[in-house]
């Protein structure tokens, strides 16, 4: 046995943190870019999914329920945020990213209330061995990165192919001609912000059985959402998608031979170094999507 | 449709924070008019019609079409009214196509391609560069497709700020060309101008705008021969 198991280990770990970090940050991307708002209680929409999940499995039993419960529920808290909080504060960023924070802190106490200082587990929907010949693999980690890809493919060709989709473009490129050409603005950000947060919490409910749902998860995923999309560029899915998987990988080969600390270490240095050189981030021309 | 139907501004006030932009503007068009609104920057020219549009809220003021009263009416459903804009500086969607930009009409779904067709026939350039994003076209590309998107939603009153800024003489023609040409298809035109010679070639009547108010009224022949008025408010000197 050489080096060549751990690294391996390590790439696939890294590939999997780096899809459902990807799935995240994707909604951070799309409120940013759409509505230039910064939802700093954008982690604990992912948090949520992930004590739904618990909290579905535990009772109903089902890990699949708990994959599409979660991300409606989540979206219905969210649609509820914009309606009222938002709304009243007209979308001003200042404004935005202290009631954001004002609504981490809530829906964190909230859950420690409820859900307890516990971290808990949930068991995989599914066992089974992928074997790579000189080691097993998690079937179900397969499976996360699998299901991750086919919800970012879909927000892709949502944002690409649909009606829906063009609104959305046409509003964050520019919101007040958006308006005269018929497009609902405020409806466009109704379903963006509550896509954003059910995003989110989808990428919960996965990293689930991996990590243990717990109340103060959301702040790491947070962080690494905005590491991201500012290595990636805010706005961009394919500059996200490549953000993801250079820090994904980062985390989970350097996690292998050293302490995973160091690995934050160098994707902040990753991230200061991306600002230098581009300020707008790799994918990033400022307005695109 | 009626013979005399008109987009009518009455008694119209707005306001930025305090500051009293538009002062009791009324004005009328008709179809198959051409009315300009000249003066100089800052007059209020762009403020009028983006409270027209809907984009601007006024204070007080009520503005009607075909006797409705569209003053409250949100912006983004104004259009089903018969209304639309080629906003000043074009204002594109940069990074949608050719085709998207014209695709965000309501009126312009897969499979009802006829709207779409007929701004094609208008602008057969367009339909060359129908995949281009809209960013990448040149200056006088841009102002047709500005004016294209405008048509998309089939208007019956179009508000045209500045549609020849920027654009070589060859260029300004055509732009003015097109807008006689919608006018004898029947659309009642409120342009603003800057370009007085504009404002003679296709107006039918003229507006001078000066610190928020309606100056004058007058028609392109008058104005021309008026030295006084081009002076006093456009700063023409002749």
């Amino acid at each position: 046995m050489g080096i060549e198991v751990p690294i391996t280990l390590g790439i696939l770990d890294g590939v999997v943190v780096a899809m459902v970090a990807a799935l995240t940050a994707l909604g951070l991307s799309l409120v940013f870019g759409i509505m230039r708002i910064v939802n700093v209680s954008h982690g604990e929409f992912y948090m949520l999914g992930a004590i739904i999940a618990w909290f579905v499995v535990t009772y109903l039993g089902s890990f699949l329920l708990a994959l599409v419960l979660a991300p409606l529920a989540v979206g219905g808290l969210a649609t509820a945020v914009e309606r009222t909080i938002l709304k009243k504060i007209r979308y001003d960023p200042e404004s935005t990213i202290v009631a954001t924070i004002g609504l981490l802190y809530a829906i964190q106490q909230v859950v420690l209330a409820t859900f307890g200082p516990y971290a808990r587990e949930v068991s995989p929907p599914f066992y089974f061995r992928v074997d790579l010949g000189f080691f097993g693999y998690s079937g179900y980690k397969v499976g996360v990165a699998v299901i991750s890809a086919i919800l970012i493919a879909a927000v892709y060709l949502l944002i690409y192919k649909t009606r829906l989709g063009l609104f959305m473009r046409a509003t964050q490129q520019d919101t007040e001609i958006a308006q005269a050409f018929g497009v609902p603005v405020r409806k466009v950000y109704t379903v963006s912000f509550a896509l954003g947060a059910a995003l989110a919490a989808a990428a919960g409910v996965l990293i689930v059985p991996i990590q243990q749902a717990y109340y103060l998860m959301g702040l790491d995923a947070l962080l690494l959402s905005f590491i991201i999309v500012i290595v990636g560029g805010l706005g961009s899915i394919k500059g996200t998608l490549v953000a993801a998987l250079i820090v994904g990988l980062l985390d989970g080969v350097v996690s292998v031979f050293f302490s995973p600390t160091l690995s934050r270490i160098l994707s902040s240095l990753l991230v200061a170094g991306v600002i230098l050189v581009r300020p707008r981030g790799l994918f990033g021309s400022g307005k695109t999507m | 449709m009626s013979e005399f139907s008109s987009l009518t501004v009455s008694g119209l006030n707005c306001y930025y924070g305090k500051a009293h932009i538009l002062k009791d503007i009324s004005l009328t068009v008709s179809r198959s008019e051409v009315l300009c609104i000249l003066g100089r920057n800052g007059a209020g020219k762009t403020t009028t019609l983006k409270a027209i549009m809907g984009l601007v809220r006024p204070r007080s003021g009520v503005i009607s079409l075909d006797g409705v009263d569209l003053t409250r009416v949100p912006a983004h459903k104004l259009f089903s009214y018969g209304l639309s804009y080629v906003p000043q500086g074009r204002r594109l969607f940069p990074d949608l196509t050719v085709e998207e930009n014209l695709r965000i009409s309501p009126l312009v779904r897969r499979g009802n391609q006829e709207v779409i067709r007929e701004v094609w026939e208008i602008f057969p350039v367009l339909k060359e560069r129908m995949r281009q994003k809209a960013g990448t076209l040149s200056g006088g590309e841009q102002q047709m497709l500005a004016i294209a998107r405008a048509l998309c939603m089939k208007p019956k009153f179009l508000l045209m700020d500045e549609p020849t800024e920027g654009l070589m003489p060859l260029l300004v023609s055509r732009v003015l060309e097109s807008i006689g040409s919608l006018k004898a298809r029947g659309l009642g035109i409120l342009l603003v101008e800057q370009r007085i010679d504009a404002a003679f070639k296709v107006a039918d009547r003229v507006l001078i705008m000066e610190n928020g108010r309606i100056a004058h009224e007058t028609t392109p022949q008058q104005l021309y021969a008026n030295a006084e008025v081009l002076l006093k408010y456009l700063g023409i000197k002749r």
